[in-house]
């Protein structure tokens, strides 16, 4: 565990990975709800209209190639694969309407599209 | 279990969990009188969109489906593309949503909010009984 990189984030350099306060605590009270997990894994897959889509889940344990990040108290996990196209993000928890899901707000994007969960690097 | 009330000849099916979430909305807005408007239009990646709207007044034409108290109206032109589908409420790591499980959807895109239907559906469908295939897939609240 303390070999892990561990990057604190800052005040948003592009090099972190950001929670705004209603995602830590939407993260938290997930976390609370399910009982068990370490923290919030995002990752990047080929979807949705503009190519890449984000995935987010709770994570329960490490990956051997895992960067670790942590805002708010909330530990976030990446693997190496979707690190490069997550680095900078800031992710917030909104509600829209009658909806309420997590926003990415991603440097690296060049554009989004559908509902701001696919978007093209 | 969920309950399926025959509207028009087309069962639709109002999730427990969503008639839950749409309740709560409704004492938060302090307006007993509103019901929960789910509708069809064009648009979207997919070519057709759902839209959810609070509204006081139901038309002659529309189908009701009630459930704890709550009311889901759906106007006959919606409800063609509608048949057999579960509105349902998700609540997890990934957000709350409100959700439809569209049959007539043969692909979907975006984060599911629009959809392509396949052939058209004109009049009764034949054989509706079978179509959900038996099991329902709302949420169990918890």
């Amino acid at each position: 565990m303390s070999d892990e990189p561990l990057i604190h984030a800052p005040a948003a350099p592009a090099s972190a990975i950001v929670l705004t306060e209603a995602a830590a605590r939407h993260v938290n009270k997930t976390l609370q709800k399910r009982g068990r997990g370490i923290g919030l894994r995002l990752a990047v897959k080929a979807a949705g209209c503009s190519g890449m889509s984000y995935a987010v889940a709770i994570a329960d344990d490490v990956g051997e190639l895992d960067t670790q990040f942590e805002s708010r108290g909330v530990r976030v996990l990446v693997d190496p694969k979707s690190l490069v196209y997550v680095m900078g993000v800031e992710i917030d928890f909104v509600r829209e309407g009658l909806n309420e899901s997590f926003k990415f707000r991603n440097p690296n994007a060049k554009g989004t599209c559908g509902c701001g969960e696919s978007f093209a690097a | 279990m969920t309950e399926v009330v025959m509207a028009g000849g087309d069962p639709l099916t109002f999730c427990e969990a969503a008639a839950a979430k749409v309740a709560e909305l409704i004492a938060e807005s302090e307006n007993p009188a509103l019901k929960l408007r789910v509708y069809v239009s064009g648009g979207g990646c997919s070519g057709f969109q759902y839209g959810f709207s609070f509204e006081e007044d139901a038309a002659d034409e529309d189908a009701r489906v009630v459930r704890n108290g709550v009311t889901l109206l759906v106007d006959p032109s919606s409800l063609q593309y509608l048949a057999g589908a579960e509105i349902d409420f998700e609540d997890g790591l990934e957000g709350a949503r409100f959700v439809i499980r569209n049959p007539n959807a043969v692909s979907t895109c975006g984060c599911g909010s629009s959809f392509s239907v396949g052939e058209p559906q004109e009049g009764q469908p034949s054989g509706s009984c079978g179509t959900a295939g038996g099991a329902s897939s709302c949420q169990t609240s918890h």
